[in-house]
């Protein structure tokens, strides 16, 4: 119908991740409702098997992160949770419980590098379609993924906001109390822009006839394979793994 | 079809859109043009119902799209019925994160079956000219490919009317180009009324046939490009009418030409002659309105009728004032053209072209910067000096690595290899707030700059270490050189887009950097915005800073630049100075677009009346020369 041309390609900028490790590529065709179980189980593990959930989930997430030479994105998550750590432990400090403070701070650190490292393998659409799969309403899959997809542009944001303020020749740099009123700057406009993106989205998905149909039409049917089911069983094994092991080492079950 | 519409924004006093009666008919294609706050985009919302049903607000009138009200129907069901919608910045839209989810998203919601859906993906991929593009990711593909995908996706839904708010604003010329010809192919080939709001009037000319101009919410003219641009009217409001159109009506052509070759061949024959100024004006005196235009008599050849005081004397306050040319200096273009990387100091490669060895006020030497996530280096071997007194254009495709070098420039990222030298201090070991005081750098983003809560605060926030009084001095004439007086005491993020550039810029030049950076300055700007940008680069000049100016607008760096550095794959490929003879057929031939009225000189040059023009006037010197 619209036969046009197809010749007048603009060379694309460099593909950012053009070689995957096979390992990743391998999970990557994994059902998604496979990587949502395996997701579910770390973080179980890490929220109710103490240090051996914890050891096990960031273990975890350092392995996959690596096999997606993703290790930068991940010391620049680590850098920016460090501020956030190190205020729960001072707290926890002050309250005189340190070790409880380096384990929340840890939990935290661990549960956003499994997410970081997950939302890394997933693909959005096929995460939508493994939720639709598990009838969770398409409205709250979709918000859900939204989300996520919304992490790395208030990344972005933050970062352009946090320019603007050098420069106008306001310091972020150096001890906290200054950085406090440098950040108190950048964290209204981060509101108003986050805001202000979530109203275009809806806008341009309103444009799009998001929702004008009472069903939505389903794109490609998920195939469920055997490695789905070995990969579904090693879960629930690393689940159960965690939860003998924080019962026969009680120390170290928090 | 709208009769009757005026529509009032919550709280508004004036209307946004008054007493507007308009029909577009199937297969049309219309552009809405008008200065910034005329009402386009409110326009175009209001056609699919975004507008008043998302924004709020009063509406009077009627409106149907398509046989319905699009005010009183859930916008999702018109975008059903028929109705889409492209933005200015597709990345703002994108709903997924691969090409092919993108584009089915829409027919998803349309009740199809999916065969249905899967072949329309097909058609619209192919449509655009990104068949197999299925799986890459959105974040992959270049602005341009963005915008062919946001395209796809609006096509997809087969609508009987397309609205394009803007959809060039952020390509460069060649990508936007691309995007309009498909649009007026995609029209041809189907049949449906596309409706284009642009502030870019020259590129889309060759594809409209029909245009609306808005002022202050009103149509004030509807018909030709031939009957309605070509109105002083629409130059007097503010309407970004090209410069080739200007020029025609200065010279008192009737009809004005709408092409610069056009106009080339209407000056070429034109009986026409020019006396030389007595005293051609230094470059120093560049900032002054009539510098490039005053003296010497335009007179017909037939000797009865002197035009060059009228004529000169209505030059608009917007028209560049650059110092006047050499006209018909054919010097070897290898003498134009300096390749940066020989990497020569003071009055040798890359100073300007007055000889004069001024200072350096920013230099890159030998940069090369690699982002973590990328494979190839861009800005590679970068060697650049930007000296006191002058304006440099920075021009490039998307991903060659321009926005990189601004954040280098300021210190906000550190190069991999080379050093870069702001003011005689090297920005690595140098804190970014400490470089700020030497230099000033305007991003693309304006929401992602201001920091206070109101105008005024903003301005002073970048003056803490300013006494008081010479800061109450600075915000005050900044404030009024920029007409936000009436805004000081608003939160700046309450302005429309336009005032918050506005804002961006006086927050940077009221701390009065020496060199000053701008990211796309140009983009969404109107003509009144355009010609403050090219008078603010010019006082920056003027006070002895200098200007490097990263933009895809030819227009801008034809009227407010000296010299262009064209960046291509992280390279700097070329070095022209614009106030060199051959320098327009150097870009021409690098690939870079050029402003009206070096097109129309270039035609004239081929016609035999060589030369090289920046100017109106200078065009109708080199048009005369063969005649004197």
């Amino acid at each position: 119908m619209w036969n046009i041309r197809d010749n007048w390609l603009h060379p694309a900028r460099p593909q950012r991740r053009a070689r995957y490790v096979i390992g990743v590529r391998a999970l990557r065709v994994l059902d998604p409702r496979v990587l949502l179980l395996w997701l579910a189980c770390v973080i179980v593990g890490v929220l109710v098997c103490g240090d051996i959930g914890l050891g096990a989930g960031l273990g975890t997430a350092f392995l996959l992160l690596t096999l997606d030479r993703a290790l930068y994105p991940w010391l620049r998550l680590l850098r920016t949770l460090a501020p956030l750590a190190i205020l729960i432990v001072l707290l926890d400090l002050l309250a005189g419980s340190p070790y409880a403070g380096i384990r929340t701070a840890a939990r935290l650190v661990t549960l956003a590098s499994v997410g970081q490292a997950f939302g890394r393998i997933a693909d959005g659409e096929r995460l939508l379609a493994g939720l639709t799969a598990l009838h969770v309403p398409f409205s709250v899959s979709f918000v859900l993924i939204g989300g996520a997809r919304a992490v790395p542009q208030v990344r972005d944001d933050l970062g352009a906001l946090r320019d603007a303020a050098r420069l106008r020749g306001i310091a972020l740099d150096g001890p906290p109390w200054r950085q406090f009123g440098g950040w108190r700057r950048v964290l209204v406009p981060l509101l108003v822009a986050t805001i202000r993106r979530g109203m275009q989205l809806g806008e341009a998905m309103e444009a799009r006839a998001f929702g004008a149909a009472t069903r939505r039409t389903p794109r490609g049917a998920l195939a469920w394979s055997p490695a789905d089911s070995l990969a579904a069983l090693a879960a629930v094994l690393y689940l159960a793994g965690c939860v003998a092991g924080s019962l026969a080492l009680p120390r170290l079950a928090g | 079809m709208l009769s009757g519409v005026s529509f009032w924004f919550p709280e508004a006093a004036a209307p946004a859109l008054s007493h507007i009666d308009l029909r577009i008919d199937p297969g049309e294609m219309v552009l809405l043009c008008g200065p910034s706050g005329s009402g386009k985009s409110t326009l175009l919302r209001l056609l699919l119902g975004l507008v008043p049903q998302f924004s709020g607000g009063r509406l009077a009138g009627n409106v149907s799209v398509l046989g319905i009200d699009p005010t009183m129907v859930a916008p999702r069901l018109v975008a059903a019925h028929g109705v889409a919608l492209l933005a200015q910045n597709p990345v703002e839209g994108f709903v997924a994160d691969r090409v092919a989810d993108e584009v089915s998203f829409g027919p998803q919601y349309l009740g199809l079956e999916p065969a249905e859906v899967a072949g329309r993906v097909d058609q619209a991929l192919q449509a655009v000219g990104l068949s197999g593009f299925h799986r890459r990711r959105l974040t992959e593909l270049s602005l341009g490919q963005q915008q062919r995908v946001a395209l796809a996706a609006a096509m997809a839904m087969k609508p009987q009317v397309l609205l394009l708010d803007e959809p060039t604003a952020h390509l460069h010329e060649r990508a936007a180009r691309e995007v309009l010809e498909l649009v007026a192919e995609l029209r041809a080939q189907t049949g449906i009324a596309v409706v284009l709001g642009e502030h870019r009037v020259g590129l889309a000319l060759p594809y409209i046939e029909r245009v609306v101009i808005l002022v202050d919410g009103r149509v004030v003219a509807d018909g030709t490009p031939e009957n309605t641009l070509t109105s002083p009217f629409a130059i007097e409001s503010g309407v970004p009418v090209p410069r080739v159109i200007r020029a025609g009506i200065e010279f008192g052509l009737n009809p004005p030409p709408l092409t610069p070759g056009g106009l080339a061949s209407a000056l070429f024959s034109f009986p026409w002659a020019w006396t030389p100024p007595p005293s051609p004006p230094r470059r120093g005196e560049r900032g002054s309105q009539s510098g490039s235009v005053s003296g010497g008599p335009w007179v017909r050849a037939a000797g009865e009728k002197a035009l060059v005081e009228q004529r000169l004397g209505r030059l608009p306050t917007w028209w560049p004032s650059h110092s006047p040319l050499p006209v018909g200096d054919n010097r070897a273009l290898a003498q134009r053209e300096h390749r940066a990387s020989g990497g020569g100091e003071g009055k040798g490669v890359g100073s300007p072209s007055d000889g004069v060895a001024r200072e350096i006020l920013l230099r890159f030497d030998h940069v090369s910067f690699t982002y973590k996530d990328s494979p190839v280096p861009a800005p590679r071997d970068v060697s650049l000096d930007i000296r006191a007194g002058e304006v440099v254009a920075l021009v490039g495709s998307s991903g060659s690595g321009k926005s990189t070098l601004s954040r280098l420039a300021l210190g906000l990222l550190l190069p991999d290899t080379g050093r870069v030298v702001l003011s005689g201090v090297e920005t690595r070991g140098a804190r970014v707030s400490d470089l700020a005081q030497l230099g000033g750098l305007v991003l693309q983003n304006p929401l992602l700059q201001l920091l206070a809560e109101t105008v005024e605060d903003e301005l002073r926030l970048g003056l803490l270490n300013v006494p008081l009084a010479d800061q109450n001095e600075r915000v005050a004439r900044v404030l009024e050189r920029f007409d936000l007086q009436p805004f000081a005491n608003r939160h700046p993020l309450t302005l429309s887009e336009g005032q918050r550039r506005r804002v961006a810029l006086a927050a940077t030049l009221v701390r009065e950097p020496s060199l000053l950076v701008l990211d796309e300055p140009t983009l969404g700007q109107d003509e009144h915005g355009r010609s403050t940008l090219a008078a603010v680069t010019r006082e920056v000049v003027a006070r002895g800073g200098a200007v490097l100016a990263i933009s895809h607008d030819p227009e801008f760096v034809n009227d407010a630049c000296d010299r262009v550095a064209v960046l291509e794959d992280g390279a700097v490929t070329m070095l022209v100075s614009l106030t060199e003879g051959q320098a327009a057929v150097a870009l021409e031939r690098a690939g870079v677009a050029l402003g009206g009225i070096p097109q129309a000189s270039l035609v004239l040059a081929r016609l035999g009346r060589g030369g090289y023009s920046r100017t109106p006037a200078q065009l109708a010197t080199q048009a005369a020369r063969g005649r004197v």
